[in-house]
């Protein structure tokens, strides 16, 4: 039998080939120089509004009468809290609050066996499987006040979904379901009620 | 060890401090700019008629909602805001990453300074197309929150 290159043996006592060693080598190499020269996104086009952006906007946005600035941050901390969200920033002044959340294990879990069947089925090949799966969430909102009143504010919520995992590693998508949205607004109302009333 | 062996690593010892001589310390280049830093700066600033610094901040974070940037800190008393945008991979092997610091401060007395750093994949963008398009819709949101525009 013809032997190719030098045999090593390997820590946990098997063995490979130098000529195996050397093609691994070669593939990290080429890898390598292959991020190098990849396109860049057109960034430019990723700093101009899309034509999407007015629906999206109307979507997550909502208008409160009746309410100080103050009282519908601390409104949507509350419902961010109930959610499980963690503040991770805020800024008062500017009406900002931002957030994540860790998507539940049993949720995390029955995506990796969907995605896991779907791997097998398509060997491998179904786009959906280059987005990994989706690990967390995160929330970004902003208030403002409106026509000048003291007492009309309202707040933009942009939720995003976290993925881990795909043949890009990790990226955020914009949630877009109107169901979402409207429970949160929802939310918010009930709690903003709830505190006019005093509990 | 045969005598060769000696030889060879009496070599290599003998090389590692000119080696380490050669290296530049760890933080040679905090202080280093590109030399095109002054026409990069020019690039990324752009000024607004508007005393109203609060208004441009919020300006801001509306723009970067729009454009699906996720903030990561806002401060008002010191005029900034940092955001990310995780990207999908379409172009790229690997992930992207484009990172986002906007300061908003007064120029003379009627005016408002905005000046925008961008970095994709941790390396400065010196595209002023890039640029360019994120003061277009800044000066968008602006002029619509001026106006009341829903």
């Amino acid at each position: 039998m013809r032997r190719v290159g030098r045999v090593f043996r390997l820590p946990g006592g098997g063995i490979a080939h130098a000529s195996g060693l050397l093609r691994l080598l070669a593939l990290v190499v080429l890898l390598l120089f292959a991020h190098g020269c990849a396109t860049e996104p057109k960034l430019a086009q990723l700093m101009q509004v899309g034509p999407e952006a007015a629906a999206n906007r109307a979507l997550q946005t909502r208008r409160f009468s009746e309410v100080s600035e103050a009282e519908l941050l601390a409104a949507c901390v509350s419902v961010l809290q109930d959610l499980g969200f963690r503040i991770t920033a805020s800024e008062a002044r500017l009406g900002v609050v931002t957030g994540d959340k860790p998507r539940s294990d049993a949720d995390m879990l029955a995506d990796v066996g969907r995605l896991s069947l779907l791997a097998g089925i398509t060997m491998g090949l179904h786009p959906e499987l280059s987005k990994g799966f989706a690990d967390s969430f995160g929330v970004v909102l902003a208030t403002r006040g409106v026509g000048g009143g003291a007492r009309v504010h309202e707040t933009r919520a942009t939720f995003y979904r976290g993925y881990v995992g795909g043949y890009g590693g990790r990226h955020a998508v914009l949630i877009t379901s109107p169901v979402l949205y409207q429970r949160f607004f929802g939310m918010v109302d009930t709690t903003l009620a709830r505190t006019r009333s005093g509990n | 060890m045969n005598r060769n062996s000696a030889i060879l690593i009496l070599a290599a010892l003998a090389c590692i401090p000119a080696l380490s001589s050669c290296a530049s310390s760890p933080e040679s280049g905090v202080l280093s700019s590109p030399e095109s830093q002054l026409k990069l700066r020019s690039i990324q600033s752009r000024a607004y008629d508007t005393t109203d610094r609060l208004m441009v901040l919020r300006g801001v974070v509306a723009t970067l909602q729009d454009l699906e940037f996720m903030i990561e800190a806002a401060d008002a008393a010191l005029g900034l805001v940092t955001a990310r945008k995780l990207l999908l991979p379409r172009d790229t092997l690997l992930g992207s990453n484009l990172m986002l610091t906007v300061t908003v401060r007064p120029r003379g007395e009627k005016q408002m300074l905005v000046r925008l750093n961008a970095e994709f994949n941790r390396r400065a963008v010196e595209d002023p197309e890039v640029y360019q398009s994120f003061f277009v819709a800044l000066g968008r949101t602006l002029f619509m929150s001026g106006h009341e525009v829903d």
